[in-house]
């Protein structure tokens, strides 16, 4: 598999690290539900076949933090942006 | 076939190496002054450049390494708020790789494009397993920043890959 | 005795070759493969089958070859199961029959066929199965014994190997014609071209019929195209290369035999090279393999392939018998009668399983003066130790006819392997009679024989029509070329599986022995997909992974089950399509280079007083630094730390984790980060800090020393460097970038060198003289900077080992010199260098956690530091430690252990169970995760992990080791044993 690092560009998936789900929001640690909200953000996933946004880090290469489009049945990547540029 | 740094096998002559002993800074740009540094740094669109014998490497988004004699506290006035600036002449040993089919060797180790490199191109990346930066201020000399406890493994690899006249680095 | 060479496209007939085949000195020339030579020199029998050591021959001429398989070279370079047809012969080759004894010609394990009912597919499962524990003493080793088919050496592998990486716009796999035309455009376009061919020589079925191609023959049209692209600086052609694999993303692995055709490889040169080849697209022009058909003997020596025939015959200029009879299904089959007949060759026969043949072949099968029968079939083939004769069956009835050699066509599959690999399920074509390949991803495009266009016209076509798609998609413009005009012939076939009535064996996998009864078997006791067939017969599990035969145990279950092939599919192929050496994959790391090493300031100074060394990650670290007359660990580590506690030592502890953390919110980000506070840590001071993961459990321990306003130092431990690196770019790259912070790794900017002992402070006052280091100056976890020599440096007063201690870091570069004048200093002082082992020694005595405690399943509280957390601020983990779970007294808490018995070794690992019970899962209470030899104290400690530790201090517990066979009494104590208070440190 290759990865395009948006600064990099096209590398061998090797210099990569994946991490998982990059739509997930670090909940509020002061709001009501923080204990089960937490929870669900530490332990619970979608796990979608299909198209996914998820987090890779570029180890071997710049360092830089990845929001990745791979489609988790074909293997397809579509887009990958600097996760520190992809806030919501 | 003719010569084309493609070659199959790898190329007599020697793979000269020379230590480059040079100061090295890490610049990091502030949030938001990225451009702005990589501007002073005379880094707009290359990655890599030779400026009065110093050179500038971009190795991160907002990173830069600068290699060679530079006035760090110059510098420092000059990026001012919008940059740190690290001492890391011991992060890495510097050298420059001519001769002996350099990229035929670089392609052994490295996943990257080797044939494509031209010179304002830089990589951060692994050879056969070791992070290195390299880059490029002239076709025919591939520069390298080896992280310096691989230094001795790294030393050994490209003896071991370097062709049939061998290399002459210590 | 040699038979005439005749002329062959590949040979070079004057020059000859000499080599040696079970001992016998034959000749051959220059361009043979192994095969071609022994076929030759009238080598008949090559070699005994697997299971039912049946006499086997030559069968076709690639790497699909099932039978010959022989054992090659001699010494370390030893090469079992090597195909004869891919080896190029070179000058005073050798090469041996296997699993045959005492001799190929009289093989006493021929027994193992009148067993033969007993040893139909799955005896294994159906027979060593009683006595059970007869299975490990007595069945396994023999079957051990009796398995395989050829030996390794077990000798080191004299030979280098290497990697290489290389990127092109189009790689083209398979240098036939639809390959080569493919290959041809590309490169006149100016793409970057990779052409890959697994044969020593391009060409592929040019170079082995009787083609011709602009009314020439057509393996001079292959010349000239390999001329043209030897000159264009944007092809890089690869011989003797095998694309071994298809990866995502235009991703490929090759192998390359670079010196297997030379008896040694040149000084300097490598055995083989493993390429990884990334390419925009890729053109699959792998061509067909031919298939043969099930009739009783059809493993005789003698029985071949009729296409490998014509191969031997046009390429090589061997005939493979001097009487060729032919039995055939398909069109393709009289193409070998037609080439022998125009060679002079005798064919006693050519039978067609087809009633109805072209009329044209017949008409010109009489005009040679054929002996043609049609509607007829080979039942069963004779002769044990090679082909004597055929029972030929048609409508006149069955005769037994006398020939010694039989060229058989069953039609031809598709060499699709690669096009399976990323998912593509192969199709069935009635058209075709083959499997084709399916869905194969946008940037892949199979052409040629491999996409079932088998006729040499319709391949060019398939090769210029993928080359200009290709071309297109590249936004390429299409290069000027000319059509090569050659004869379409595309060979009808109607497939012949199995010839019914056969009563000898009729074979569906040559390599394995497995018959049409294996499969009859097979479906008899349910195993009827095709993935269930292939694993309970083991048909097409060998080496030539069924190629040229597996379809026809496919065929004959699809038949069974009364679904067609298109309903019964075809077996998944996966990487690797031909056998790789594993050293090829290793490439230069193997041996000491297997991973590299990263070597500390002071390692150069270790080696040389011949310290053992630990790994740590890569890193090597000195474990201890023996004296003279010291004869075990135990002494040189006991001494290191009774000298660190008496006087003063120095250790090198560069290889833990330093981060740079910069900038105006770096503090606000340590905050989130640690469990504790540091924004509000005052310039000049040290903190222990820890770190958690989100699910609350501890990540890292280490120190932060704040050296500036905006200026940070974050320790790691070694083990975590990398870890926690990217967790901080995650925290600051991903959830609050709005923080101005930047961060660096500057492990291996600074040596770093703990001085500890009473005597620390006496010496870095002689290294630092005009550094004031009393209390009052540099408190303990304080730090400054420093100057020594005219370096610029940095100094903290921090303690691992629990003695008044410091840590003095310089740039790298100059860690060897300081490292000596520290360790010179010490010894002037009465002390000395310490060691890895010291170290964890002393740690574990003041119980500071390591990572043995730092697991990844122990909380803060676990390990009493509980209080850290800061209850004012957020944090990572901090929401989900709270958990009551994670805070349960019972859970298993930091304690430490001291035997009873004050001798009672308690090794790390053991169990924690009650005095009096019997040691049990249900009764284990925990663990001891750390554990020394105190020579400050005079006898064993440990650190353990004990269910509501800290509440049974002063029990007694019993610690078992039941692989060790260790069972000891402990008292449950305070997890620190020397200095409790903690005084020696603030001196």
């Amino acid at each position: 598999m290759r990865l395009t690092c948006p600064f990099c560009g096209p590398r061998d998936l090797r210099e990569f690290t994946y991490r998982g789900d990059a739509t997930l929001r670090r909940p509020d640690p002061d709001a009501a539900n923080a204990a089960s909200a937490f929870a669900d953000y530490v332990y619970l996933r979608a796990n979608p076949r299909g198209p996914h946004r998820e987090h890779w880090y570029h180890a071997a290469g710049c360092r830089a933090w990845l929001v990745v489009e791979r489609d988790t049945a074909t293997h397809a990547i579509g887009r990958v942006a600097l996760a520190r540029n992809d806030q919501p | 076939m003719l010569e084309t740094g493609l070659e199959t096998a790898p190329k007599a002559g020697l793979l000269h190496v020379e230590i480059r002993d040079e100061a090295i800074l890490l610049v990091m740009a502030a949030a938001n002054a990225a451009q702005i540094v990589a501007a002073q740094l005379g880094l707009r669109v290359a990655r890599a450049s030779r400026i009065d014998g110093v050179d500038r490497v971009a190795i991160a988004p907002g990173k830069w390494l600068i290699l060679g004699g530079i006035d760090q506290t110059a510098l420092a006035r000059q990026l001012g708020e919008g940059a740190s600036i690290l001492d890391m002449d011991s992060a890495y040993v510097c050298l420059s790789l001519t001769g002996g089919g350099w990229r035929r060797v670089l392609a052994s180790g490295a996943a990257i494009d080797v044939e494509r490199l031209a010179p304002g191109d830089a990589a951060v990346t692994a050879i056969a397993g070791i992070n290195v930066v390299l880059w490029l201020t002239d076709a025919d000399r591939l520069e390298l920043a080896v992280t310096r406890s691989y230094y001795r493994s790294f030393l050994a690899w490209l003896k071991e890959t370097a062709g049939p006249d061998g290399i002459d680095a210590t | 005795m040699p038979r005439q060479r005749r002329p062959g496209t590949g040979i070079d007939p004057a020059q000859k070759l000499d080599f040696q085949f079970d001992g016998l000195p034959l000749q051959g020339v220059a361009g043979d493969t192994l095969a071609a030579a022994l076929l030759a020199n009238g080598v008949r029998v090559v070699g005994r089958s697997f299971k039912y050591h049946r006499a086997r021959g030559i069968v076709t001429a690639g790497p699909e070859e099932p039978n010959a398989l022989v054992e090659l070279r001699e010494g370390a370079r030893l090469e079992p199961n090597t195909k004869a047809t891919t080896v190029e012969l070179f000058d005073g080759l050798s090469a041996r029959s296997q699993n045959r004894w005492p001799s190929l010609g009289l093989d006493l394990m021929a027994v193992n066929q009148l067993a033969s009912p007993l040893l139909a597919a799955g005896f294994y499962y159906k027979t060593f199965m009683w006595p059970r524990h007869f299975w490990e003493k007595l069945y396994e080793p023999a079957i051990r014994r009796a398995a395989g088919l050829g030996r390794a050496s077990g000798l080191p592998d004299p030979d280098s190997y290497e990697k290489c990486y290389a990127h092109a716009d189009l790689l083209v796999v398979g240098a036939g014609p639809a390959g080569l035309i493919a290959a041809l455009l590309a490169a006149r376009s100016g793409a970057r071209v990779i052409l890959a061919e697994e044969d020593f020589l391009l060409g592929g079925r040019l170079l082995a019929e009787a083609f011709l191609i602009d009314d020439a023959p057509a393996h001079l049209w292959a010349r000239r195209v390999e001329a043209e692209l030897e000159t264009l600086p944007n092809v890089r052609i690869l011989k003797r290369t095998a694309v071994f694999g298809a990866y995502d993303d235009g991703t490929f692995g090759a192998i390359e035999k670079v010196a297997d055709h030379l008896p040694e490889p040149e000084p300097g040169q490598v055995r083989q090279r493993y390429w990884q080849i990334v390419a925009a697209r890729a053109v699959l022009a792998t061509g067909g393999i031919e298939r043969g058909i099930a009739f009783g003997g059809n493993d005789r020596p003698g029985v071949m392939l009729a296409s490998a025939v014509r191969t031997y015959l046009h390429r090589f200029g061997v005939a493979a018998a001097s009487r060729i009879a032919v039995f055939t299904s398909s069109d393709d089959g009289w193409k070998t009668a037609f080439d022998l007949a125009a060679a002079g060759i005798e064919v006693p026969f050519l039978a067609d399983a087809r009633a109805d043949v072209a009329a044209d072949l017949v008409e010109r099968g009489r005009r040679l003066g054929l002996r043609v029968e049609l509607g007829a079939r080979v039942e069963d083939a004779t002769g044990a130790t090679g082909l004597n004769g055929a029972y030929l069956r048609s409508a006149r009835g069955t005769t037994w006819l006398p020939i010694e050699a039989l060229a058989v066509s069953g039609g031809w599959n598709s060499n699709l392997g690669l096009s399976t690999h990323l998912g593509g399920k192969p199709e069935w074509s009635e058209t075709a009679a083959a499997f084709l390949p399916g869905k194969t991803p946008s940037w892949m495009r199979v052409a040629g024989a491999a996409a079932g266009a088998f006729g040499l016209g319709e391949a060019f076509r398939g090769g210029v029509e993928a080359a200009l798609a290709v071309l297109g998609e590249l936004e390429r413009r299409v290069p000027a070329f000319d059509m090569p005009i050659a004869s379409d012939d595309p060979a009808r076939t109607t497939p012949l599986w199995r010839v019914e009535g056969a009563s000898g064996k009729a074979f569906v996998d040559l390599q394995h022995d497995v018959t049409v009864k294996d499969v009859e078997l097979a479906h008899r006791e349910g195993f009827k997909a095709v993935e269930h067939l292939k694993r309970y017969t083991t048909l097409g599990m060998a080496t030539d992974q069924g190629k040229s035969m597996a379809i026809l145990g496919q065929a004959i279950m699809a038949d069974l089950e009364k679904v067609g092939p298109a309903g019964l599919g075809t077996t998944r192929a996966r990487p690797p399509q031909v056998p790789v050496a594993i050293g090829a994959l290793a490439g230069r790391h193997r041996g000491r280079q297997f991973r590299p090493t990263r070597l500390t300031a002071s390692h150069d100074w270790a080696a040389a007083a011949a310290a053992p060394f630990m790994d740590a990650g890569l890193w090597k670290r000195a474990q201890y630094f023996a004296r003279p007359g010291e004869t075990n660990w135990r002494q040189a580590v006991d001494r290191e730390v009774l000298t660190v506690r008496a006087h003063v030592g120095v250790a090198d502890v560069s290889t833990l984790g330093k981060i740079a953390v910069l900038g105006p919110d770096a503090g606000i980000f340590l905050d989130k980060v640690y469990v504790n506070g540091f924004s509000g840590l005052a310039v000049g001071k040290v903190r222990y800090g820890l770190m958690l993961r989100e699910d609350g459990f501890v990540m890292d321990d280490g120190t932060a020393a704040r050296l500036g306003d905006t200026d940070y130092l974050v320790s790691t431990t070694t083990a975590n460097a990398a870890n926690v690196m990217m967790h901080l770019e995650y925290c600051h790259q991903v959830l609050w970038p709005q923080l101005d912070v930047r961060m660096a790794s500057v492990t291996e900017q600074w040596a770093q060198f703990a001085v500890a002992g009473p005597k620390a402070r006496a010496l870095l006052s002689g290294i630092l003289p005009s550094t004031p280091l009393e209390n009052g100056d540099l408190p303990h976890m304080g730090c400054r900077p420093i100057e020594i020599g005219g370096v610029r440096g940095r100094l903290f007063r921090l303690s691992f080992s629990g003695e008044l201690a410091f840590e003095l870091a310089v740039p790298a570069r100059f860690g060897a010199a300081l490292w000596r004048s520290l360790v010179h200093a010490a010894e002037t002082l009465g002390g000395s260098a310490y060691g890895s082992e010291a170290l964890g020694v002393m740690r574990i005595e003041k119980g500071h956690v390591g990572g043995a405690e730092l697991n990844g399943r122990t909380t803060a509280f676990d390990l009493g530091l509980g209080r850290l957390l800061s209850r004012k601020k957020d944090f990572i983990g901090r929401v989900m430690a709270a958990r009551p779970a994670l805070n349960d007294l019972h859970r298993m808490r930091l304690v430490g252990l001291v035997p009873l018995d004050g001798r009672a070794k308690l090794p790390v690992g053991a169990h924690l169970v009650p005095e009096g019970e019997r040691p049990a899962a249900s009764v284990d209470q925990g663990y001891v995760t750390s554990a020394a030899y105190s020579p400050t104290l005079g006898h064993p400690i440990a650190l353990a992990l004990l269910s509501g530790g800290p509440e049974r201090l002063g029990q007694t517990i019993r610690v078992v080791d039941p692989l060790r066979d260790g069972d000891a009494l402990a008292r449950i104590v305070a997890p620190v044993f020397v200095d409790p208070e903690g005084s020696r440190v603030l001196a």
